[in-house]
């Protein structure tokens, strides 16, 4: 029996969780939710942003890290909306596009935002592996690396000299922070590596649970202002913006999956030490 | 002898631009640095269609001989064919498109779907190698759930139940962000500073000609 | 061979030295545009830096070259790559090798393909299956490149065979779902994992530990780490795996680079053993104010 419980089938696991995430995400329930320093940090970081400036955002994630990141660009989006700040979104990956598109419209009609006068989103631009094939550029000439508006259905692609939002903008003077939304490469590090280290604009974001020990450095030496991690960042933001949206919801999914893993693994130890015992 | 040298002088130049173009700004070098990065990425951008080729040789041939499980290499070489057929009809960002809804109903589900399976992949790992086996082990398993409660609001609750008037710093919220504040910077700053160097020792041999297994060594 | 190699070294860093300060000769010439060029005088440190780093390094080969040659630790997975190859043959199944999901213009996807040469090698020799599936057409050629030469080297370019490295897709995820594919149908007996690697890093490892084979893996990105300690049977952390291509070649010039390594971290670990002295001593006793100007000399 011991010996049985030890070497658990994995399918009995896989089972295990998917009734436990099926559960928790068809009956969520409203977990108490602690601001931490460096989402407030974030936080403070936009409300500090004058009503009325630019700032850029990057959607650099894909639809794989939707889930984890999705929500908190969605919950900073309406708190830029909230306070008048006009948004230029982009993307660095490729998978990001259709996403990027969607998010923006759809928060901005929410908003009440006026495309082109509020809001833009540019699309997808290749920057090669590192994204410096367009964050580097943006620092000299963003019209050089954004010459035209993304083509929509409907609606032909023109100058972006011709854009309201765009028009006296020529480089990273023209934004009061990068917020970018990244879980992978290219990312917040690199915007920190090029346009904050060369072009001194501030710099925070969200990023996928597993990349933050890697921004950890970034964030404790004041170069990152702010950082909101996974999807209990996103569910802290969305608390500090006073509602409840997608980070929430799988705020709790989340939690009721640590704690099974945790029992897995507090079971798999005792039978380790109860077979010990027995040899 | 020539065909090695000229490959390693080529790399040593390409590396010695963009190198010198860190440290110096003169617009000869900058427009150096674009043109070659431009070069660059247009030649891995032709790289990916040596790929395809590559990928419907091997796959044609698994189809041809009707080796096991051809009739997955069929299915492969029929998706290629369509997605890269409306894609280039149509192009690759417009609305409304078949490619566009292909896009946003196959790949976005499949790819969130292949993510996901890192949950269930998460549990079992841990089950099997989370183990006290030794004092390290031991330490590891008890960081990893310390780790784990701080992470979720149900992790303070789970303790404060147990312990009603629990001290601030018992609360795994508490130590997850100490942990992680403290010990996980330092070993990240560690692994970041010794990998770097390790980079560059490497990038300096492979641009001196000095390692030169990456294009078959000797 | 080994002087022509170390000449060509010296001869290719004083062209660099002569190109960089006739640029900056000229670059400071120009009076019209003076202030935007130049010396980029806020990376004068890194460049000093960098040129310890080189100098430091070619000695260390140079005496590696000359002397006994360095003693590098173990590392058990390195040591484990001819046990797990020869598992492989045993079991009569393949070997897979996955160089990451990056480009080749990644270090680490460089470093991946020096030790794939040396998997090769092995593999060849052993008449043993290598088979690779890659995200990037150029990493497919390099590597298969790397491959022929690794076979004619073992004397058995008859078994090389170039469709077992092969491309899959552009895509991240659907590499690893073919590769999991791979490890399920093949039952390959011995996975390396070596390279540039990202959330797929975990699906890879706990597929291959289903099918019960060996697992080397090896990545400087740390953040995936933990999955493949946990995952696999053997992982090379960071420099180690950047240190692979010297430990399994054994030559000496490069068992002196790692060498050097080592002291330029001794370097940077006195540094910040000084500089935390110097600023405490600096905040603590006002006398010693001065000493803080220390920190000051390493900032960017």
């Amino acid at each position: 029996m011991i010996e049985k419980i030890s070497k658990m089938d994995r399918r009995i696991i896989f089972v295990l969780i998917t009734i436990a995430l099926t559960v928790s995400l068809i009956y969520s329930v409203d977990l108490p939710i602690k601001i931490s320093p460096p989402v407030k940090t974030m936080y403070d970081t936009i409300e500090n942003i004058p009503e009325g400036s630019r700032i850029l955002f990057s959607f650099d994630y894909g639809p794989s890290t939707e889930p984890e990141v999705g929500g908190t660009a969605e919950a900073v989006l309406r708190h830029l909306f909230k306070r008048n700040i006009k948004v230029v979104a982009i993307t660095l990956w490729d998978e990001g596009e259709s996403i990027g598109d969607e998010v923006t419209e759809r928060i901005a009609k929410e908003m009440g935002k006026k495309e082109e006068e509020d809001w833009i989103y540019l699309g997808f631009k290749f920057g090669g592996p590192t994204g410096s094939g367009v964050i580097e550029p943006m620092g000299t000439d963003f019209h050089k690396v954004f010459p035209v508006t993304r083509k929509k259905e409907g609606k032909p692609s023109k100058s972006t000299n011709d854009v309201p939002i765009l028009q006296d903008v020529n480089n990273y003077d023209a934004f009061k922070a990068v917020i970018s939304f990244s879980a992978g490469v290219p990312g917040i590090k690199e915007y920190l590596q090029m346009a904050n280290s060369r072009y001194k604009i501030p710099v925070t974001g969200a990023c996928s649970k597993v990349t933050t020990p890697e921004l950890m450095p970034l964030l404790n030496s004041g170069q990152l202002s702010g950082l909101a991690a996974g999807v209990i960042g996103g569910a802290e933001y969305e608390k500090l913006m006073n509602y409840k949206g997608k980070a929430h919801k799988f705020a709790f999914a989340q939690s009721v999956v640590h704690i099974i893993i945790i029992g897995l693994i507090v079971l798999g130890n005792i039978m380790f030490f109860l077979s010990k015992k027995r040899s | 002898m020539i065909q090695r040298q000229i490959p390693i002088f080529l790399a040593f130049l390409g590396g010695a631009i963009m190198l010198l173009d860190y440290f110096i700004a003169h617009p000869y070098l900058a427009w150096l640095r674009e043109n070659l990065t431009n070069w660059a990425r247009i030649g891995f951008t032709f790289a990916l269609f040596l790929g395809i080729i590559n990928l419907v040789q091997v796959n044609l041939k698994k189809v041809a001989r009707q080796s096991a499980g051809w009739g997955y290499n069929a299915v492969l070489l029929i998706c290629v064919m369509v997605t890269m057929g409306f894609g280039f009809v149509q192009g690759p960002t417009e609305d409304g498109t078949i490619y566009k809804w292909m896009f946003n109903n196959i790949y976005r589900h499949c790819t969130a779907t292949m993510f996901g399976l890192l949950a269930f992949f998460i549990a079992s790992a841990a089950f099997r190698a989370f183990r006290a086996k030794n004092v390290e082990a031991t330490l590891l398993l008890v960081t990893a759930i310390v780790v784990m409660l701080g992470n979720v609001p149900l992790g303070d609750i789970f303790v404060q139940n147990i312990l009603p008037s629990a001290p601030k710093w018992l609360l795994p919220s508490y130590l997850q962000t100490k942990i992680m504040e403290i010990f996980v910077t330092a070993g990240q700053r560690a692994i970041l500073i010794a990998a770097a160097i390790g980079l560059v020792a490497v990038s300096m041999k492979i641009l001196a000609g000095i390692d030169r297994s990456y294009f078959g060594g000797d | 061979m080994k002087h022509r190699n170390w000449i060509s070294v010296v001869i290719l860093l004083l062209v660099f030295v002569f190109a960089f300060s006739l640029a900056a000769f000229a670059a400071n010439g120009n009076s019209g545009e003076a202030a935007a060029q130049g010396f980029r005088k806020e990376n004068a440190k890194v460049f000093v830096f960098m040129i310890l780093i080189i100098a430091v390094f070619i000695w260390s080969s140079a005496a590696a070259m000359k002397g006994k040659k360095p003693y590098i630790r173990r590392i058990a997975g390195l040591q484990a790559v001819e046990e797990a190859v020869g598992r492989a043959t045993e079991m009569g199944k393949p070997v897979l090798f996955v160089a990451g999901v990056e480009d080749v213009d990644n270090v680490q996807t460089l470093a991946g393909l020096s030790v794939l040469s040396h998997i090769a090698e092995k593999c060849a020799r052993y008449d043993t299956p290598l088979l690779m599936p890659n995200r990037y057409g150029v990493t497919m050629i390099t590597a298969q490149e790397v491959v022929k030469e690794s076979y004619l080297r073992a004397g058995r370019p008859d078994a090389y065979k170039q469709d077992n490295i092969y491309f899959v897709s552009s895509d991240q995820f659907a590499l690893v779902a073919h590769t999991d594919g791979l490890m399920v149908r093949e039952e390959t007996a011995a996975n390396f994992y070596m390279g540039s690697f990202y959330a797929e890093s975990l699906i890879l490892a706990e597929t291959g530990s289903t099918t019960g084979a060996i697992q080397i893996a090896g990545t400087a990105n740390a953040h995936q780490l933990p999955f493949f300690v946990a995952a696999c049977d053997y992982t090379l952390i960071g420099e180690e795996f950047y240190a692979a291509s010297a430990y399994l070649s054994q030559d000496p010039k490069l068992l002196g680079g790692i060498r050097g390594q080592d002291i330029i971290k001794v370097f940077i670990m006195a540094s910040i053993l000084i500089g935390i002295i110097c600023v405490t001593l600096g905040d603590a006793v006002p006398a010693l104010a001065g000493l803080k100007s220390f920190a000051g000399l390493f900032k960017i």
